[in-house]
């Protein structure tokens, strides 16, 4: 019973991590109706960038904050200067720059900083060893952050102006200019917070994981699974389907298939979901007018 | 969407048009045949290596150029593919000119039972769930339970075949040479499909589905039918490089080989036949001397020239070399005027 606990309250933890990747992935599937693929990479990359602040000796936290900085710069101009341009082209187009997108970023991170492991240390040592003797202190500090991150996300689409114009773009981006919204900057700003929010996923997943350039290759998989789970046209889905696949990972990987056939579990849930409830928990249903 | 010229100025041009047509496939088999007698046993491999990847990306631009469906897991069928001839040539010494086109039956199995539920799928679910197959895959290649059979963790060697030496061939020259036959049945098979009634239906499902259904189309028949046919024809490349390397385990089918075939198909150009030739080619040399340089630069080429390509010419280099000749052949009316 106890390490049974310990499994849900772990995979619950690693699951803060998937569900902020999967809230990422909704924000700009609310725009452009695909998932970004290059999501987990960009990750990656915020990732490294944080390394090499801290390596330099800047604090953890002001590189954490400077990492998030920056990521929300490059994701807009991304949506400018790259995505833009393929804003009237066809759906599977815009799919293959997105893999072409994950490809380069991937190849470039390994040609400047290679393709070993490395060690990147955990902020939450302070923590002391194990919270109540259930979670490490690493897990106990990413449920924290993600817990936080969450709630701001929310605090801004609820209680802003720019969040309030922000759903209005994605939900009706014509009637949403005739009121007066900046559509494109509206969108860049999805890209932006999309590759925010992401960054933090990839840096609290790093002392996991280790950092190297596939590290967001699995991770990007429970992700996508928690945002199908949750229905992908859903924020809160999002965060509650990271969750629960954190939660559903551990318990499959200790009770039912072993840790090595990890991802074929979650392949299996992923096929699963989309044939039997592809909207998913929160997802509403997507009618297509003829 | 290119227009297709009515059948009236195909018929004006009549046997020139037919020759002209002949021209480029014909030179490049001929160039093929040349390549067994004057490359060396390294180059032909690659050679070799090219022509699988070429069969393997046939059957994805079919799958996604002329059906709209994307699969980012295609390697799940290179894998497939591999493992069988592995299989059938080490356990029942089974000849590889039988293995491999058995490799293409099984892959084709596989891919009926993957068409079932995928042709329910959008495009995004498609890809969504091909992609965390292409993850995945090496997870079932390294399974304890399947371990007697794929070779597990430590692969497999595949036994050497025997040369075709009454022709007076090598065994690099003999796997080339049947790779090459095989690629010229295939590709000229492929085009007779894409070109008649079966192809003129997937297209019309692939633009207008509804349309199509309406003009009674079996629009999931149809799109069962070219699954199989893709997972055949990527089966068969899958076999044909297992065969020439010799070698496969869990590494040969990681995710990476998924994306490099999808970005094979990109760069020659996903709605071309003879563009996946030129897509293997591409996705076998470039590694080949980026990897020298710093490992990882081949992979940020790929990804670099898959958005350039999607950027300036979204029919890749098939699509290029179509408008360059449309290009110089209202060069010559005008002058001729």
């Amino acid at each position: 019973m106890e390490s049974f606990l310990l499994q849900i309250v772990s995979g619950l933890a690693i699951g803060g991590v998937y569900a902020s990747l999967a809230l990422a992935l909704v924000m700009i599937y609310q725009t452009t109706d695909l998932v970004n693929f290059s999501q987990g990479e960009l990750a990656m990359a915020s990732t490294y960038l944080a390394w090499v602040l801290i390596g330099n000796g800047v604090p953890y936290w002001l590189s954490f904050v400077i990492t998030l900085a920056i990521s929300f710069a490059v994701g807009f101009f991304l949506e400018r200067v790259l995505m833009r341009r393929f804003q009237k082209a066809p759906l599977h187009s815009v799919l293959i720059v997105m893999i072409g997108l994950m490809v380069f970023i991937n190849g470039s991170i390994g040609v400047v900083f290679g393709y070993e492991l490395k060690d990147f240390e955990s902020p939450f040592r302070w923590l002391g060893g194990t919270v109540r003797g259930y979670m490490s202190s690493h897990e106990a500090g990413i449920a924290l952050v993600t817990l936080t991150v969450m709630t701001l996300v929310f605090c801004f689409f609820r209680f802003t102006r720019v969040g309030l114009a922000m759903r209005a773009a994605a939900v009706n981006p014509l009637s949403a200019s005739f009121v007066g919204v900046d559509v494109s900057v509206m969108l860049s700003l999805g890209w932006a917070l999309a590759a925010m929010i992401g960054a933090v996923s990839g840096v609290l997943s790093a002392p996991i994981v280790y950092l190297d350039p596939n590290m967001m290759l699995n991770i990007i998989i429970y992700a996508f699974a928690g945002a199908l789970l949750g229905g992908i046209t859903s924020a809160l889905g999002a965060v509650v389907g990271g969750l629960l696949i954190g939660v559903a990972e551990n318990l499959a990987g200790a009770y039912l298939v072993g840790t090595d056939m990890k991802l074929v579990f979650i392949l299996a849930v992923i096929i699963c979901i989309l044939l039997i409830k592809p909207n998913g928990l929160f997802g509403r249903n997507v009618v297509v007018r003829v | 969407m290119e227009t297709r010229k009515p059948a009236l100025f195909i018929n004006d041009t009549g046997n020139r048009g037919r020759a002209q047509k002949l021209a480029v496939p014909l030179l490049l088999v001929t160039a093929g045949f040349a390549l067994t007698f004057l490359l060396d046993g390294y180059h032909l491999l690659q050679a070799t290596n090219i022509i699988g990847f070429a069969i393997a990306i046939l059957g994805l631009n079919l799958l996604a150029g002329y059906n709209g469906q994307i699969s980012v897991g295609q390697g799940a069928f290179l894998a497939m593919g591999g493992y069988t001839c592995a299989i059938l040539m080490n356990r029942l010494g089974l000849p590889f000119w039988l293995a491999v086109p058995a490799a293409g039956c099984t892959s084709m199995l596989l891919g009926f039972l993957i068409a079932i539920p995928a042709i329910r799928l959008e495009l995004l679910y498609l890809a969504l769930a091909t992609f965390s197959l292409a993850v995945a895959l090496p997870q079932f290649a390294k399974n304890k339970v399947l371990a007697p059979w794929t070779g597990g963790v430590e692969g497999q060697s595949i036994q050497r075949p025997q040369p075709w030496s009454e022709l007076g061939l090598n065994l690099d020259q003999t796997i080339y040479l049947y790779a090459l036959l095989t690629a010229v049945v295939l590709f000229w098979l492929v085009h007779n499909l894409v070109s008649g009634r079966l192809g003129r239906a997937l297209e019309a499902i692939k633009d207008q589905p509804l349309a199509a259904e309406t003009m009674a189309i079996d629009t999931r028949a149809y799109k069962i039918k070219t699954f199989c046919a893709s997972a055949f024809l990527t089966g068969v490349g899958g076999g044909i490089g297992a065969v020439a390397t010799g070698y496969i385990s869990a590494d040969t089918y990681t995710f990476f080989i998924s994306i490099t075939l999808l970005i094979g198909a990109v760069i020659g150009g996903f709605r071309s036949i003879l563009g996946a030739v030129f897509g293997a080619a591409f996705i076998v040399l470039v590694p080949m001397y980026a990897e020298k340089v710093a490992h990882g630069v081949a992979w940020a080429l790929f990804g670099a020239a898959t958005i350039a390509m999607m950027w300036l010419m979204p029919d890749g280099f098939a699509g290029l070399c179509t408008r360059l000749r449309e290009h110089v052949q209202r060069l010559i009316s005008r002058s001729s005027l």
